[in-house]
């Protein structure tokens, strides 16, 4: 007759608990058996998978300016990420039309590197790779049919998708986006800014720029976006 | 039961190491290095290396949690009901291009289950003290 076997627990260490730790990563994330690119490419995908879930919530709020608005996507079935920013190529990448009864009021493209201001102002056409004349936003909303790098006139809303835990050197690369693509300014209407009552914003030309992050913590460093017109979005997961 | 209460501040440093170079090792490279940028701006006087830990599982977990299945299944959702191809149907999924061009990815498709992110949601709830256990026990016959 075979009797049940006591379980013993063992004193904790932490060898043990990162050992447990150490397993699941390596059965379930395939280290040990994926090649180093695959590994890679496996993380990239959550951060994209937040960009998409930020894309889907842009959208929602852009309907808010816009009840009547609906979303289509253009030239393929799914929208594409780029692993590295670029220019808006037409017929090469997918693209989110906006569109309203009157026709289309602006396209959402993914991954788009914007021209700087101070590239604009000097009159500096950026290369490829442009280095620091453009710079890639997650999310960007723009007037309709333009191509290449849009220009700060050009751009409408930039949005940023951070899945981390937000820290100053997060908040400075975001301020430099803002620097770059607008002067604080009188207020300048904007008319999807959606988290402005006024649809105006401190900022020529008035472009708006939005940070989603799934961490609680970044409200904490809201006090100089607020006075530079970023908007600060806590977007969970 | 074997919980965390015999660790010293020694222990949970070594432990947050281990932890940071397992996450990297996983490819989240940029993940961590951007979480020990925000624990070091929360720095004030002397850190309890115990909340550390604790702050970097509960975020990792958060990070896992947007391919949880239960999500992507979600974000599935949520897509085809906002955007609409140009036929009108609801556009079902999502991709990734590499910055070389030639490898491509769906986003919306489940890789791996649950596991590691129930383990590191254990680890964590124990760290908490909330659930007083993460380890194995052994047989005893």
């Amino acid at each position: 007759m075979s009797m049940s076997p006591k379980k013993r627990a063992r004193k904790l260490t932490p060898r043990r608990a990162l050992a447990r730790l150490k397993g699941a990563f390596r059965s379930e994330l395939g280290i040990g058996s994926k090649t180093a690119d695959d590994l890679l490419a496996g993380a990239a995908l959550y951060d994209k998978a937040y960009e998409l879930s930020c894309l889907i919530e842009t959208m929602r709020h852009l309907r808010s300016c816009v009840p009547s608005v609906a979303f289509q996507l253009i030239g393929g079935s799914k929208p594409k990420f780029r692993g590295k920013g670029g220019e808006i190529q037409r017929g090469v990448w997918p693209y989110i039309e906006m569109r309203a009864t009157g026709g289309v009021l602006a396209e959402i493209w993914v991954d788009i590197e914007c021209l700087a201001l101070s590239a604009s102002a000097q009159k500096k056409v950026p290369g490829n790779p442009p280095y620091g004349r453009a710079h890639e936003l997650d999310v960007v909303v723009v007037a309709p049919n333009i191509a290449g790098r849009p220009a700060p006139t050009e751009l409408l809303l930039g949005v940023e998708a951070k899945h981390r835990l937000f820290n100053k050197a997060l908040l400075k690369e975001l301020l430099g986006v803002r620097r770059e693509t607008a002067y604080k300014a009188k207020e300048h209407g904007n008319p999807f800014a959606w988290w402005r009552s006024s649809r105006k914003l401190p900022a020529f030309p008035p472009s708006g720029i939005v940070l989603f992050c799934s961490d609680a913590g970044v409200s904490r460093y809201a006090d100089p976006a607020k006075f530079w017109g970023l908007e600060m979005i806590y977007h969970p997961y | 039961m074997p919980g965390f209460d015999d660790f010293d501040d020694r222990d949970w440093r070594e432990t947050l190491a281990e932890l940071r170079l397992m996450v990297a090792g996983a490819g989240f490279g940029d993940w961590d290095s951007q979480a020990a940028a925000a624990l070091t701006d929360a720095l004030e006087g002397r850190p309890d290396p115990r909340v550390q830990v604790l702050r970097y599982a509960r975020s990792f977990a958060s990070f896992l949690k947007v391919r949880s299945a239960w999500n992507l299944q979600r974000l599935r959702v949520d897509l085809g009901e906002i955007l609409r191809d140009e036929d009108g149907r609801p556009v079902a999924g999502a991709v990734v291009v590499d910055a070389y061009g030639d490898r491509t990815e769906e986003i919306l498709e489940e890789r791996t289950s649950d596991a590691l992110l129930n383990v590191v949601e254990a680890f964590a709830d124990a760290v908490a003290g909330e659930s007083g256990y993460f380890g194995e026990e052994d047989d005893e016959r």
